[in-house]
């Protein structure tokens, strides 16, 4: 029912009023000036909620005043407060369409001069009312969720119900009744402790528990909603919220109590002059009692009285109800002139309505779709407007029926009611068909955007592999001139980029529509971390950073999803050497109380505060420069996100702007089981590092997936050249070469062999039928004839391991003695 | 090796012989799923590398037609390469019959991982 919350929507305004903060003088030469600007604020305030126009007079006075203060920020924020209070005025007066422009000239100053404050927040509070009420219900939407959110920075919990509260009132004209329960709960979640607020959130809490059939749950709130009124001693709101219990106990069949709060009701309004305006109502709902108890004589008495001092023909929505009750009444009686008048008085209110609940349904519905708004659960939403399609068909199918029964009409009256039924159906027919055609057109957007990004992928892949595998051809050439490789691998790079970026793409949509799975299985957390870092050395070395990983307070096997905790710490990783032109890099993993921890830290060009959650929302980086030195889709921290969040775990950055960035990932620990005997090949090996020369792809592709699980480390070249490069970086424990690879590098192999590792570390794969190197080498390496099982191999490289750790153990005897 | 890619995209087809010509062994090529059956058909391959969008059959059937074979052909070693990136893509190859799963575009370590990790879980004697 409409009456009781249009009034308590009032109180929303009043209460908005009161709380907003005065502004004080300092200059004591303008301080009279300023203490008159303050006096008409301070009594357009207090005149706000019992005459509004009263209210406009100080508002206008206020902003004349405000007019005269000497140019400057302070003396603008105060116009601007005369313009909102004025505004407020205006739209307690009925008067939108004047508001609207001054609310338009002045927001944009406020938004700049007092940014994020309570001011800002109520002047885009008051901007949505005012397009609600010129029907601009998506710019009211927006702007309520937009002063939800000055509100929020602001430190105003308060005005953050408020604009809740608001849009919940707006899905009420929607008729989404749980979407109201949803935003007006979440208003007395926020802010407690209001009387004011609280009475407008249970009421409008129990009339959308009401209009779902919740009517035990309806009652209990109302309670409270009728103690608070008690509390503030308001006879009007307390006969409303009565009126309100007593309409929704008919509902629900209970009419003896519907009676008792009526009476309760009738003898507070006898007392109360204010209360005395909702006597009509009262006696409306009387009628309805006794007509539903067959005593049409007493009905008929009581919605006279209701309809006494009205004009049929121009009612308010308040009076909705009553026309259908009074048509009801008046049919029973064979009164059909009367009957007729407040069928035509229903028509036209219940019209408005339904045009007001599928207008604000569509723009409702617009606004979701929305790339900021990608929570909303689309299938949900498109279950719900169905179901409202249908509520809608057969609310309007009950009301033809109502008509049908009407048995002794008019000849006139029937046509009228035939031709109604038939508007109306033909009415709901349309509008249904507009929802579904709404919806499917959503549907159809979304299911094309899915389907467009997944195509996209597919045909972008496809010349991607003749780019990236051509130039990787290419690129194994070893004759390859220094300046023509340096261009084939910037080709190549710029193909890695454009792989990158259609894997992002497809990662949100998969994100967006939940095809995203988590697959847990054992791994090797070290190894991970190791292969991050090192994917990264080169470039970090290239920069001239230092690149830190620890691991040695975290597990080596857990039990986790590794290709997308790669993908996350990759990311992390890949960041922070991006954004960091000088000093360091630090990969830090650490477990406690059943979390594992990766932090990634840089002394990099940092974040400032404000931007620390916009960085987590897809398509942002931070300084659009940025993008233009660094490239990126700034999708990746809204991956990495969303992969946390699905792996149970939170992901969080702290930093300062210039001073780097930490970023922490936080992540339910599960250790693998103790006994991995089996899966921990590391043993046989220890923290053994392998360095193997193989030219031949196919080859180096077996040694991996052979050894690959046997080696903390496995660096596979493809010259014996490179693999001189390697053993100056790195040292390595054990040196494998595939003959094959070898043979090339004919001038003094042996001697360049030996300077790797010398003879107990270095295996030679021999192929005595194509390139027998066997002699030439057989002083320096241990030779194994080809064909080699992968079983042969590896207990050879284990045999070689252990006479090399005896051999060190002897030189340290030697040497202790 | 010899190897058979079933693939329509000839441009693709000459990527990956550019590839498996590097290991030396040979890649012999067929522009649909018809023809690549028919080559299984008349010729000895030690692996199969099939595409999945092709114009006519497509290569999950083909797969299928391999697998159904009465004779030893239809156990031979079958990787999928595809550009298709459908979520659960990998098991849906895995299940229709494919050993292993490459996807587009193909990175050469992962081609001959994938071949070697292919080889060898089937036993057989890659040379080393």
């Amino acid at each position: 029912m409409a009456r009781a919350r249009s009034s308590i929507a009032h109180w929303l305004v009043a209460v908005t009023i009161l709380a907003a903060p005065l502004a004080h003088a300092t200059n004591t030469s303008l301080a009279d000036r300023w203490r008159n600007y303050s006096q008409s604020v301070a009594a357009a305030k207090s005149a706000m909620m019992t005459d509004p126009k009263a209210a406009l007079d100080d508002a206008v006075a206020a902003l004349a005043q405000a007019r005269k203060l000497p140019a400057g920020p302070k003396a603008r924020i105060a116009v601007i407060t005369g313009i909102w209070l004025q505004s407020e005025a205006f739209c307690r007066l009925d008067q939108a369409a004047r508001a609207l422009p001054l609310v338009d000239a002045v927001l944009p100053d406020a938004l700049r001069l007092a940014p994020d404050t309570k001011l800002a927040g109520d002047l885009v509070l008051v901007h949505g009312r005012l397009s609600w009420a010129t029907g601009a219900v998506q710019t009211a939407l927006e702007d309520f969720q937009r002063a939800y959110d000055i509100f929020g920075k602001a430190n105003v919990p308060r005005s953050q119900a408020i604009a809740l509260q608001q849009i919940g009132t707006l899905y009420q004209s929607a008729r989404d009744y749980p979407r109201v329960f949803q935003y007006y709960k979440q208003a007395s979640e926020i802010y407690q402790g209001d009387a004011a607020l609280e009475i407008t959130a249970h009421n409008n809490l129990a009339e959308a528990l009401r209009a779902m059939g919740h009517y035990d749950a309806a009652a209990k709130e109302f309670g409270y909603a009728l103690a608070i009124a008690r509390k503030l001693d308001s006879a009007s709101l307390e006969v409303q919220i009565l009126a309100n219990v007593a309409s929704s106990r008919i509902d629900n069949g209970d009419l003896a109590s519907a009676g008792t709060s009526l009476d309760e009701a009738f003898a507070i309004a006898a007392k109360n002059k204010s209360a005395a305006t909702q006597e009509p109502f009262l006696w409306g709902e009387r009628a309805i009692i006794a007509f539903k108890r067959g005593d049409l004589a007493a009905a008929k008495v009581l919605i006279e009285h209701t309809f006494a001092h009205v004009d049929l023909e121009t009612t308010e929505p308040d009076y909705l109800d009553f026309h259908k009750a009074a048509f009801d009444i008046y049919t029973k009686l064979g009164d059909d002139h009367d009957a007729l008048a407040h069928l035509k008085a229903y028509k036209r209110l219940d019209d408005a309505a339904r045009d007001v609940a599928v207008s604000t349904n569509s723009a409702l519905m617009t606004a979701k779709f929305d790339f900021q708004n990608q929570n909303l659960k689309i299938a949900r939403l498109k279950t719900q407007e169905l179901e409202k399609s249908a509520q809608l068909a057969r609310s309007r199918a009950a009301f033809s029926e109502m008509i049908g029964t009407a048995g002794a009409i008019l000849v006139v009256l029937i046509t009228f009611g035939l031709i109604a039924m038939r508007k109306s159906r033909n009415a709901v027919r349309a509008i249904n068909r507009k929802l579904e055609d709404s919806n499917n057109a959503l549907q159809k957007a979304l299911k094309a955007k899915a389907e467009f990004l997944a195509t996209t992928s597919h045909e972008i892949r496809t010349p991607l592999n003749g780019i990236l595998g051509m130039t990787e051809v290419l690129l194994t050439d070893r004759d390859l001139s220094p300046s023509t490789r340096e261009r084939v691998k910037l080709v190549h790079a710029s193909g890695e980029v454009m792989r990158s970026l259609v894997d992002d793409l497809l990662d949100v949509v998969k994100t967006e529509s939940g095809a995203l799975t988590i697959e847990k299985h054992e791994t090797d957390l070290h190894r991970l971390l190791r292969d991050v870092a090192a994917t990264w050395t080169d470039q970090a070395k290239a920069k001239g950073l230092q690149l830190h990983l620890s691991f040695a307070r975290a597990p080596q096997r857990i039990v986790e999803d590794e290709k997308r905790l790669r993908q996350i710490v990759q990311n992390l990783v890949s960041n922070a050497v991006k954004f960091t032109d000088s000093g360091w890099v630090r990969v830090e993993a650490f477990s406690a109380a059943a979390r594992l921890v990766i932090k990634v830290a840089d002394s990099g060009i940092g974040i400032a505060p404000d931007d620390h959650e916009r960085i987590f929302e897809p398509f942002t980086q931070v300084d659009g420069s940025v993008v233009r030195r660094f490239g990126g889709t700034g999708l990746g921290l809204a991956i990495c996100r969303k992969l946390v969040t699905a792996m149970d775990g939170t992901i969080e950055v702290a930093s300062t702007l210039g001073d780097g960035s930490t970023f922490t990932i936080d992540l339910p620990l599960q250790a693998a089981k103790a006994d991995t005997g089996a899966l921990a090949p590391c043993d046989s090996f220890g923290d053994c590092a392998l360095l193997a020369i193989a030219a031949n792809p196919l080859t180096q592709g077996v040694l991996r997936v052979v050894l690959g699980p046997h080696f903390n480390r496995l660096e596979i070249v493809a010259s014996l050249e490179a693999a001189c490069t390697a053993c100056r970086e790195e040292s390595y424990a054990l040196v494998l070469a595939d003959g094959p690879a070898l043979s090339r590098d004919a001038v003094d192999l042996g001697s360049q062999l030996a300077s790797l590792g010398g003879r107990e570390r270095t295996l030679v794969l021999n192929d005595a039928q194509a390139c027998d190197v066997s002699q030439e080498l057989e002083d320096f390496a241990d030779i194994l004839n080809k064909p080699v099982a992968p079983a042969i191999l590896l207990s050879k490289l284990a045999e070689m391991r252990r006479n090399a750790d005896s051999a060190n153990a002897d030189a340290a005897t030697v040497a202790a003695a | 090796m010899n190897i058979l890619f079933v693939e329509d995209d000839p441009m693709n087809r000459r990527v990956l012989k550019a590839m498996v010509e590097q290991s030396g062994s040979t890649l012999y090529e067929a522009e649909d799923a018809l023809r690549g059956l028919e080559m299984i058909e008349h010729n000895a391959y030690d692996l199969i590398l099939m595409d999945l969008r092709m114009p006519g059959m497509d290569g999950m059937t083909a797969i299928r037609k391999i697998r159904e074979r009465a004779d030893e052909k239809a156990m031979l070693p079958i990787i999928v390469v595809t550009a298709d990136t459908a979520p659960d893509i990998r098991a849906k190859c895995i299940a229709g019959g494919a050993d292993d799963f490459i996807m587009k575009p193909v990175v050469m370590a992962t081609l001959f991982d994938t071949i070697a990790r292919t080889m060898l879980s089937r036993g057989a004697a890659v040379a080393l």
